[in-house]
């Protein structure tokens, strides 16, 4: 009988991932659902997209070489990203590249230039803030991780979570505020 | 405060965690508020920016495919660990001792050795008077390789005699053939082994013979060096490695403090300035030993300590007479070798210091490179360290 894994949850797919008929298939599908999220946090996080890249691949590698048939997985997209979280912390360290901090901060071709104008001062103002509030925005905003998923992947409880985010989407607003009247100023619609 | 706890509702707002009871109060303040509205109007915007830019960022369909198939289950590998007696560790044994007996060669061809050496012959007692002695006093130019020489005489033949029985006697020598019943086993002893710097038996000028003139005899004999260097010797050496720069410094945590770790011990040959010698080392190196697990999928597991053994040659500077380098001797090597993980290399710098006739402190400055296979990857791994140790020599 065929087995249809989009429609299979998480700890179904987890388990699958220790039989190897069904290891491949369920593999894809737990990359299909957090593959990108997963990428945009390295992207976010490291700045650098080379960094990213080896961070993600270093995530996917490891997670598929921690399985275990035996573990119950209860919130997959939070232990993939404390997998992903630890490896980009490690990156960082071992590099401090931020001389090529600047490589993201180009826009893509098929971007328009607004587009690419907010996305840098998004960015940069992301960098301003504690590193605290800035993993736990980037883990929601970009890696649209839930309040839940971000809580078990910090290791600290959901209301501070809230708190955390509260505080640093705040503070993202307050930086950007005289970009945006600026904005208002020239294109009022 | 009140409107911070409406700018707070904003982003519980937008993502989907504001409770119900208390939307009817957000909207209202949202009308009243100009500035809430402006607030709310930036959230959304960076809201909507970040979610459209995290959407382009996907990973690169070539890092995905790889990924997709590091997921396939393979046939377990028959096996990919490197064993000690792996065809590639045999070619690189075979490949050192090739070279090192090459290169042994070689050192030993092109060094200098002294084109000649002085040997005073002295046989017989020249203030006997004995007519039956043998009175041949010479000074005579012979290659040091040379050890035999055709005998005096039928009935003795001395390891060590000078080809002086060939020589055109000069005027005034004793030319009388001696009578053999004259002769006497203890005139004709074989002469002791001779050193090798050939060390008259005094430092003392020595009577010229009967028939030589003085100015044959004038210029001052040699005398012997403070410390005689051996032509050969067996070395065998023990030694503490400090690592000073390690490039995967992280991976490793403290050591057990065990007598063995991070020991080398050497067994050398040397000739003159070049030596040959077999090294193991135990020392502290990161290595990730890639086993397969019974499904298939490979198993990283980081070792500690490493294993090896190796064979390379050593050159010494030559020994000084007097000075500070008579019995500090700089020296350098190479030394290749395999390790239970994959192959290795190092190179030595440092100095030999022989403070007695058969003990050195050897002081060195190593680096050492090590290539292992991950799976069809290989790995380097290199450290520079710095070693001390006591080397035996007999």
């Amino acid at each position: 009988m065929a087995v249809n894994y989009s429609h299979l949850s998480d700890a179904e797919l987890y388990r699958y991932l220790s039989v190897p008929e069904h290891r491949e298939r369920a593999f894809e599908e737990i990359y299909r659902r957090y593959g990108q999220r997963i990428y945009a946090y390295c992207r976010k996080i490291l700045f650098n997209t080379q960094d990213a890249e080896d961070a993600f691949q270093t995530t996917f590698l490891k997670f598929l070489s921690s399985v275990t048939p035996h573990r119950e997985m209860s919130n997959l997209p939070a232990y993939l990203l404390t997998i992903a979280r630890t490896t980009c912390m490690d990156m960082f360290a071992q590099r401090h590249e931020h001389a090529e901090l600047v490589e993201d901060f180009h826009g893509k071709p098929d971007q328009t230039v607004e587009a690419n104008e907010i996305n840098e001062l998004i960015e940069m103002a992301l960098q301003l803030l504690p590193a605290q509030w800035r993993e736990a925005v980037i883990m929601q905003l970009y890696a649209n991780m839930s309040y839940d998923e971000i809580a078990s992947a910090l290791g600290v409880p959901m209301t501070t979570v809230r708190n955390w985010l509260s505080r640093g989407k705040q503070r993202l607003r307050e930086i950007l505020q005289p970009y945006f009247e600026e904005r208002h100023v020239e294109h009022p619609h | 405060m009140e409107q911070r706890s409406h700018r707070d509702m904003i982003d519980l707002f937008l993502d989907g965690h504001l409770p119900a009871e208390m939307r009817s109060a957000f909207f209202a303040a949202l009308a009243a508020s100009e500035e809430l509205q402006a607030d709310f109007h930036r959230a959304v915007m960076i809201h909507v920016a970040a979610q459209r830019h995290a959407q382009m960022l996907q990973p690169p369909p070539a890092l995905t495919a790889s990924l997709l198939a590091a997921a396939v289950p393979q046939a377990p590998a028959p096996r990919t660990r490197i064993g000690w007696l792996h065809t590639r560790a045999l070619h690189t044994i075979a490949l050192i001792a090739t070279a090192t007996v090459i290169g042994f060669f070689i050192g030993r061809l092109s060094a200098t050795y002294p084109p000649t050496t002085k040997l005073v012959m002295h046989s017989g007692n020249a203030a006997s008077g004995n007519a039956a002695t043998v009175h041949h006093t010479t000074t005579q130019t012979i290659p040091t390789s040379q050890h035999t020489h055709p005998a005096h005489t039928a009935t003795a033949q001395p390891r060590y005699t000078s080809p002086i029985a060939h020589r055109t006697p000069g005027a005034g020598e004793d030319t009388e053939p001696i009578p053999n019943d004259t002769l006497t086993p203890a005139t004709l002893t074989p002469l002791p082994a001779l050193p090798v710097n050939f060390s008259p038996p005094s430092p003392q000028p020595m009577t010229p013979p009967v028939g030589h003139s003085l100015e044959q005899h004038s210029a001052p004999l040699p005398l012997p060096p403070a410390v005689e260097e051996p032509e050969e010797e067996f070395i065998l050496s023990i030694r503490q490695t400090t690592p000073l720069v390690l490039r995967q410094q992280q991976l490793l945590s403290p050591l057990s403090s065990s007598p063995l770790n991070n020991t080398l011990i050497a067994v050398e040959y040397r000739e003159r300035t070049v030596s040959i010698l077999a090294q193991c080392g135990y020392e502290q190196f990161p290595i990730y030993e890639v086993t397969a697990a019974a499904d298939g999928t490979m198993q990283y597991t980081l070792r500690q300590m490493l294993w090896w053994i190796g064979g390379g040659m050593r050159v010494y500077a030559p020994r000084a007479d007097e000075g500070l380098f008579r019995t500090l001797r700089p020296m350098a090597g190479i030394v290749l070798g395999t390790s239970q993980y994959g192959v290795l290399g190092r190179g030595e710098l440092g100095l030999s210091w022989e403070v007695l006739p058969h003990l050195s402190v050897q002081c060195l400055l190593e680096g050492l490179v090590h290539s292992h296979g991950i799976g069809t990857n290989w790995e380097h791994a290199e450290k520079l360290s710095a070693s001390v140790g006591l080397a035996f020599r007999f």
